[in-house]
């Protein structure tokens, strides 16, 4: 391997490209070959699992209810993020390596952990429910395995990747850009609205984008904390595999997903091309 | 210091087979000798220069070094010592590691390594710096260090691609005259790429003008600067008027400013050529010598210590460089006659 | 700054960190339920989690199938990044998207891909399997930090070095990967971490017999009877505390010489220099 790295004589990139075509050949495409497949071969070959997806209205509830909490996450995680970014852009330092630490304790903190500890807090026997009593609100309500529950603890966990998508373009914002059209006399808000915003429209984009589709199928936190009667679309995908071993559907579902996941990286690629999405909105 | 004579042959260096980076370029580079390449970027000086180090294979041709072919060996076979235009000093080592590097590859004894690095050390002017890393160095010193480590290997030949171009004008002054030193200490034979006529002026013994992938001319400094061979070799280098005519034989010319004499080989009757007249080779006359219509000037622009002068004579463009001493003489006139002597005028055949 | 920004901002931190903390008291909670505040406190469920074969099996299975993600990753992602950067080839753009495919596929999709497969191929319930499907999802970002490294990357240092009579092999190994070390390492930490973190893949094909840790805790969130998941979580976010301190502790300390730098004049400049 390192011989083939070696800069200039290299013959040609084929040795370099050979082992990771050979991989995803092998260990990602013929997998999700297998899942359309599935799809279109379980129990019979045809589209009979589509066509019973099409006719579920349990289906197209799931389908609602998840596109609903993935925007639902996607707004709310912008809403906490953005301040947070921009302090973290603007203020001392100091400020800022304190901001940019809690959202990297809280980026790398696996979501189980962070599921479990919501648990506690949301839970019949947590602070929340002790301080609602309390205030008088007896019988207290359930919070726990809720479609809020789950919609709280998906935003408190990307809000992380939000803030990191908002901050990699707002550093890049030249603050003289503000000044100058609050020298030009603009009101701080006016100078924010007309001159801030639009230039960190790119951060707000991206970190829509992650958003969004990391929830679309997200699977740990709604299973663990949502409501059973108000599934999501990942949710239901491993039920056929756990529960109703029926993979013929399963992948029917999986191929939804799929196609609507890269329906929208279909959109932000047209409008601004994939390259930016991960470098951080640069380039 | 071995030095050794380099040859080029014939070599052609084409990426899509229509463009030629390198066309038919062909140079024999005495030992010891001090060769500069120079031109504008995209002429193929530092294509050619490649290929040398072996970076880049030659289309079609042969380089020799000395006796040896060494178009087949690998860059790191051929015992060429490059100073690069950034240095590419190795960021992760230290001044000593970096300039022992070349010794531990030859596998030279820990001892000698020591010894022959701080000697190259002390010949560009470092003793002590070996413990430091290049980020705390500056550009010049980098410079120095990058030179050490190129010649501490004492290699047969030694390539530098515009190596002071990173420096500031007092400094690259410096090191000019410390190249000079260097070179003249060592007797290495030394090929300078450069896109700056001046360095290449004041520090060869040769310089091989670059245009459009081919070689217009070599010869001294001073060939290059009066006897140019070409139209692009005398206006890239130093300032020019350039003066369509044609020939009268004998040396006599017919041009717009009137029949011009010339220092010249024979040259056919009738045939077009371009004469060249360098600015500081015209000087105000006494009186209207020689019959020659007035300057008519349109602008002066005052260096101090001379005066260029852009007019015309008749309907023809003229620069002319006037010392200081006479500049006075031209405050408030619009018009004055000029002479030259018919040896300064060139032939451009 | 703004002191509402910088109150909201501060509000914000707060609500972004502090429901993790809690896992730190229910580690040492003496309650089999998630009572908070715990009604007694107790050692035991971190003499469980570092005893019990329940989860000290996985623990050891996460580390093992990490190390492998990050091998079979790196052993992958070196050469196509070095390919990515270096050379223009036909196709290059579609290779690109190829592996940046496993972060476009929701996890979940290729969950129920590998649960077939790999049951094809006899891979479910063995390391194999876990780390060739945690290598994919590693893939992608391990790839984006070595392309962005190798970007920055200065060529002229290796031709300087083959210059020098260093043979390709000998330029990689002295020149090339030790000023590319750092970004070899955080794609190798990366990698890491997206296994040993990866659940969903986990869950589903790494059984009874390799179950990764985070599939233990999933389930043991699930049927919320065993208390050592308290541990277990404590665990992880200390090391996630730790791990982010410590990334912490050197621009802390670069700060601290640069003030010296500024107050002490030209002597304590120096060191600042150095370590920036």
């Amino acid at each position: 391997m390192k011989l083939r790295t070696s800069p200039v004589f290299v013959e040609g990139p084929m040795p370099l490209i050979a082992p990771a075509v050979m991989f995803l050949s092998l260990f990602f495409l013929v997998p999700l070959g297998y899942v359309v497949w599935m799809s279109l071969s379980q129990p019979v070959i045809g589209l009979q699992n589509f066509g019973r997806l099409l006719n579920s209205s349990l289906f197209a509830s799931v389908l609602y209810s998840t596109f609903k909490t993935a925007l639902l996450v996607t707004l709310l995680s912008l809403l906490f993020a953005y301040p947070l970014a921009y302090a973290a852009a603007n203020g001392s330092k100091r400020f800022a390596t304190f901001l940019l630490t809690v959202v990297a304790l809280s980026f790398w903190t696996s979501y189980l952990v962070r599921t479990y500890a919501w648990m506690v807090i949301l839970g019949n026997q947590g602070p929340v429910t002790a301080l609602l009593s309390w205030l008088g609100w007896d019988p207290a309500p359930k919070i726990l395995f809720t479609t809020f529950s789950a919609t709280l603890a998906m935003t408190h966990a990307l809000i992380p990747f939000m803030t990191m998508s908002l901050f990699a373009v707002m550093k890049r914002i030249d603050p003289l850009y503000v000044r100058a059209a609050e020298n030009l006399g603009a009101h701080p808000l006016r100078a924010f609205v007309s001159v801030y915003l639009p230039l960190s429209a790119p951060g707000i984009v991206n970190g829509c984008t992650l958003v969004f589709i990391t929830c679309l199928g997200f699977y740990v936190m709604p299973v663990l904390l949502g409501s059973p009667r108000d599934q999501m679309i990942a949710g239901i995908i491993g039920d056929q595999i756990e529960q109703t071993l029926d993979f013929g559907l399963g992948s029917a579902i999986s191929i939804v997903l799929l196609a609507l996941t890269l329906a929208v990286y279909a959109v932000y690629n047209r409008f601004f091309g994939l390259d930016r999405l991960w470098a951080g909105g640069d380039r | 210091m071995n030095a050794r004579s380099l040859t080029l042959s014939n070599i052609t260096k084409t990426y899509d087979g229509r463009h030629m980076a390198a066309d038919d370029v062909s140079l024999d580079i005495k030992a010891g000798e001090f060769v500069s390449f120079l031109g504008p970027s995209g002429s193929g000086k530092t294509t050619t220069l490649m290929m040398i180090a072996g970076f880049q294979h030659p289309t079609s041709g042969e380089i020799r070094l000395g006796e040896r072919a060494i178009d087949n060996l690998p860059p790191h076979k051929r015992n060429i010592g490059m100073v690069f235009q950034n240095y590419a000093l190795f960021p992760h080592m230290t001044v000593a590691d970096n300039v022992g590097f070349p010794l531990r590859m030859r596998g030279v004894a820990k001892q000698d390594k020591e010894r022959r690095s701080r000697e190259a050390l002390a010949k560009v002017g470092l003793q002590g710096f070996e413990k430091r890393v290049p980020s705390e160095l500056s550009g010049g010193q980098q410079q120095r260090v990058a030179l050490a480590r190129a010649l501490v290997f004492e290699p047969d030949i030694i390539l530098l691609d515009e190596p002071l171009g990173a420096l500031d004008k007092a400094l690259r002054e410096h090191m000019q005259v410390e190249l000079k030193r260097i070179h003249k200490d060592l007797g290495v034979t030394m090929v300078y790429v450069t896109h700056d006529q001046s360095e290449a002026m004041t520090m060869s013994d040769r310089i091989a003008v670059f245009n459009q992938g081919r070689i217009e001319q070599v010869g001294t400094p001073n060939e290059i600067y009066r006897a140019p061979k070409t139209r692009f070799v005398a206006c890239f280098i130093g300032d020019s008027n350039l003066i369509e005519g044609s020939a009268l034989g004998g040396g006599r010319f017919d041009t717009p400013v009137g029949i011009v004499e010339a220092r010249s080989s024979q040259t056919d009757r009738n045939r077009r050529a371009d004469l060249l007249l360098r600015p500081e080779m015209i000087r105000i006359a006494e009186t209207s010598q020689g019959g020659r219509q007035p300057l008519k000037i349109d602008s002066t622009i005052n260096y101090g210590d001379n005066l260029l002068v852009i007019g015309k004579l008749g309907s023809q463009a003229i620069r002319m460089r006037v010392p200081g001493a006479d500049a006075r003489r031209l405050e408030g006139v619009s018009e004055c006659h000029v002479t030259w002597r018919a040896e300064d005028v060139h032939v451009i055949a | 700054m703004n002191v509402w920004i910088r109150s909201l901002a501060i509000l914000i931190a707060a609500f972004v960190a502090a429901p993790m903390f809690i896992v730190i008291p229910m580690s040492f909670s003496s309650a089999a339920s998630l009572a908070f505040p715990p009604p007694g406190y107790t050692l035991q469920n971190y003499v469980n989690f570092f005893s019990d074969p329940n989860w000290t099996q996985p623990l050891t299975n996460s580390l093992l199938i990490g190390l492998g993600t990050v091998c079979m990753t790196m052993l992958v992602a070196v050469p196509a990044s070095f390919a990515l950067v270096r050379h223009v080839f036909i196709g290059r753009t579609v290779f690109n998207l190829l592996i940046m495919l496993p972060m476009i596929v929701p996890t979940i999709v290729m969950a129920i891909g590998y649960y077939i497969y790999f049951g094809q191929l006899r891979l479910v319930q063995s390391y194999l399997g876990v780390i060739l499907a945690h290598s994919c999802i590693a893939l992608p970002m391990s790839t984006l930090i070595l392309t962005a490294a190798l970007k920055g990357f200065d060529r002229s240092v290796e031709r300087a070095a083959m210059n020098l009579g260093a043979s390709p092999f000998t330029t990689f190994r002295l020149i090339t990967f030790p000023i590319l070390r750092p970004a070899f390492t955080v794609a190798g930490l990366f990698a890491f971490i997206a296994s040993f973190d990866e659940a969903v893949i986990g869950l589903f094909i790494s059984g009874r017999d390799k179950a990764t840790l985070p599939r233990q805790m999933f389930n043991a969130v699930r049927q919320e009877a065993d208390p050592t998941i308290s541990a277990a979580s404590s665990f992880l976010f200390l090391l996630v505390l730790a791990g982010v301190c410590i990334w912490l502790a050197p621009q802390l300390v670069r700060r601290r010489t640069r003030l010296l730098g500024q107050t002490d004049g030209n002597g304590a400049a120096q060191p600042a220099a150095a370590t920036s």
